[in-house]
């Protein structure tokens, strides 16, 4: 079937080793792509990121998830060495992700500007008066098939 | 938030994958009674 | 430059397997093929599918690589109830079960979805029917052959242009050799490795894995994907489902394999495809719910699937995930290449071009439109434009809005022409509408009701008495 008919685009495997290794040095400035806040009816978000300086390197990278500004409980995600980060499920309202690099040894950078992604699924009106209609029209199809059937096995609408 | 209890997520997948099984099966037997009356094509 | 870095197989590997599946494919293609005595064995497999074959054949056209590889990204993005919708495809065959014993008693010789449109409802129709027909196909055509590539690349660092190629030269072949016998034949082949396939990952993941754990740890971070009331998975639920109502009620992929079938077989057959089919979104997406609670970055979500399977499993698990896509994809493409050339041989060349073309006209016809539609298709996947793929996500509402002219002119004594078009125009493009203004996932169904709405009107108010009798084009004939 097509629905979607999406074909994948590449990306690289999740990296990530154990800690001791990385490159050394301090760990450089990491900085989401998108600037402005993202906003999602769908609650799901790609996060991507690039590395001020010596980006060919191996760095590993670690992104914090939270509601408030202070990320005082924030979630903790590992992307590994990946440079881009799916995230989905996420729960209505402003959602605040700030990223930061690691290197050897555990050495880490300073932590991003946080991104915001801002969660405002559709209204509940909306989505119940489609479902609606939905039901409507799946209940009007059947009918219709297995009614026009019925006609059609007892021989009453001839072929 | 409602969600989806536990015990409907381990059924619905477990259901899922012994359901996909079953056909796998039910092909099989299908195939085998066709070729047995010789009405596969 | 979006080749991959890393992938799980190696090259050879990846060849070793397209070269082991392709040459059993084009081999089994000439063995079978040699059943195709004339037009009507090609084209129809001589009308003589028994119930195994035609149930296999219905379901692993369905089973298409977007089953294997969407279903994971759906639930991923939309959790359970993602799943859930994608299920409800199957009821598209379902519902095709009682409507394929009728189209084989009004067309007992019939041979396209072209053919029931022209002579029901006339030529503007028909035309209008045929447009939306060959977008809908070209679109799952380019999306399959594309997706091909790009996943043969992701998995085994094979160049893009190389699995496509392959793939597309492969199906080609083999659909052009055997005709209707070769697909549903392989068909039947490549269901039982999809669905063993599907099965086997599944549990060896959820032996390595603690469902409770993952239940958990997605209640705590990922919470949307498993809440009873997700706004857009509730909206795209009924959206998939006019989706794949629409493609399968319409298109001749469909309605040649209801011709091809055994008398009284074509209703159990489509009832068992959509009883097989139902259980595999959930069970090949579940593990994209997985990713996160294992650990796993996603870095993109069309590539859940395929990532989870060989974390888990490894090496194996991706030779899996190969040799299932690529099963997936040519049960797929050889079935549009046939239907489609049929299409076109059929509602093209000899109802407009060529009305007394011989039978060995129309044979070379038929092989010369599959040529030519392989060819259009790698051409337009050769250059991997990816924007090309939002336009393909139209298909939605135009299928849609042609569900309710088929299934009205099917079952209605009185639906009119004038009713199947305004349904068909107005249907699409309020769809098309709803895709810019709500989102993607109500299109389908907004084409769906408009159409409804139209045909169901238009019956009432400008009833026009149909002669079922002029279906049948050999009696009206004679």
């Amino acid at each position: 079937m097509l629905i979607g008919c999406t074909v994948v685009s590449g990306q690289e495997q999740p990296g990530g080793g154990p800690e001791a290794v990385g490159p050394t040095g301090p760990p450089p400035a990491v900085r989401f792509d998108d600037r402005e806040p993202v906003n999602t009816r769908e609650g799901h978000a790609t996060l991507s990121w690039t590395v001020a300086d010596r980006e060919d390197e191996d760095w590993r990278f670690e992104i914090q998830q939270s509601f408030d500004e202070g990320f005082d409980n924030a979630e903790i995600r590992n992307p590994g060495g990946d440079r881009a980060m799916f995230v989905s499920g996420l729960p209505d309202g402003t959602n605040l992700f700030r990223i930061r690099a690691v290197g050897a040894g555990g050495a880490t950078g300073d932590w991003s500007e946080p991104l915001r992604v801002v969660v405002d699924y559709h209204g509940r009106w909306l989505v119940l008066t489609l479902f609606g209609v939905g039901c409507l029209v799946f209940v009007a199809t059947v009918v219709t098939v297995l009614a026009g059937h019925r006609r059609h096995v007892s021989g009453k609408e001839a072929g | 938030m409602n969600l989806f209890p536990e015990s409907f997520f381990n059924i619905l997948i477990i259901v899922s994958l012994v359901w996909t099984a079953l056909a796998g099966l039910t092909l099989l037997m299908l195939i085998l009674a066709d070729f047995k009356n010789k009405t596969i094509w | 430059m979006d080749e991959f870095r890393t992938s799980v197989l190696t090259q050879q590997t990846g060849f070793l397997l397209l070269g082991i599946f392709g040459v059993l494919w084009i081999a089994l293609g000439i063995y079978w093929g040699r059943k195709a005595k004339d037009t009507e064995g090609f084209m129809l497999a001589g009308r003589n599918v028994g119930l195994a074959l035609g149930a296999a054949t219905a379901m692993a056209t369905w089973v298409t690589s977007n089953t294997i590889m969407l279903a994971p990204k759906f639930a991923l993005q939309m959790g359970i109830w993602g799943m859930l919708a994608y299920a409800t495809a199957s009821f598209g065959l379902f519902l095709f079960a009682p409507m394929a014993s009728r189209i084989r008693r009004l067309l007992p010789k019939g041979y396209t979805s072209g053919d029931f449109i022209r002579l029901r409802y006339g030529r503007v129709a028909w035309g209008l029917f045929l447009l939306i027909s060959f977008f809908y196909s070209m679109a799952w055509l380019v999306s399959m052959a594309m997706a091909g590539g790009i996943l043969l690349n992701a998995l085994s660092g094979m160049r893009y242009e190389y699995g496509m190629t392959v793939i597309l030269f492969v199906c080609v072949l083999y659909t052009l050799f055997g005709g209707l016998y070769a697909v549903i034949g392989t068909d039947f082949i490549q269901s039982l490795i999809i669905l063993a396939g599907v099965v086997l990952v599944g549990v060896v993941v959820i032996t390595r894995v603690d469902l409770g754990e993952i239940h958990a740890t997605l209640a705590a971070k990922q919470p949307g994907l498993i809440q009873v009331f997700m706004p857009v998975a509730l909206l795209s639920f009924f959206n998939n489902m006019f989706f794949g109502f629409g493609e399968i009620f319409h298109n001749n992929v469909w309605w040649s394999r209801a011709f091809a079938m055994r008398e009284g077989v074509p209703q159990k057959a489509f009832l068992l495809s959509g009883l097989f089919w139902f259980p595999i979104p959930i069970a090949a997406g579940f593990i994209g719910l997985c990713a996160a609670p294992l650990g796993i970055n996603v870095p993109d979500a069309d590539m859940v699937g395929p990532l989870v399977a060989s974390k888990v499993l490894g090496t194996a698990g991706a030779v899996v995930v190969f040799i299932v896509v690529f099963c997936s994809l040519a049960s797929s493409i050889d079935s549009l290449l046939a239907a489609t050339s049929d299409l076109i041989a059929q509602d093209v060349y000899r109802k407009m071009l060529n009305p007394w073309a011989e039978e060995a006209q129309m044979r070379r016809m038929a092989t010369r439109i599959i040529v030519g539609l392989g060819v259009v298709t790698w051409l337009i996947c050769l250059p991997r434009i990816s924007d090309l793929l939002s336009v393909l996500f139209f298909a939605g509402p135009l299928v849609g809005s042609a569900i309710w002219p088929v299934i009205a002119g099917i079952y209605w004594r009185r639906a009119n022409p004038a009713g199947a078009v305004a349904a068909m125009v107005l249907g699409s493009t309020v769809g098309l509408i709803a895709y810019f203004q709500i989102g993607w996932y109500t299109a389908s169904l907004v084409g769906a009701t408009v159409s409804m709405v139209v045909v169901g009107l238009t019956t009432l108010l400008w009833p026009r008495e149909f002669d079922w009798k002029k279906l049948n084009e050999a009696e009206a004939a004679s």
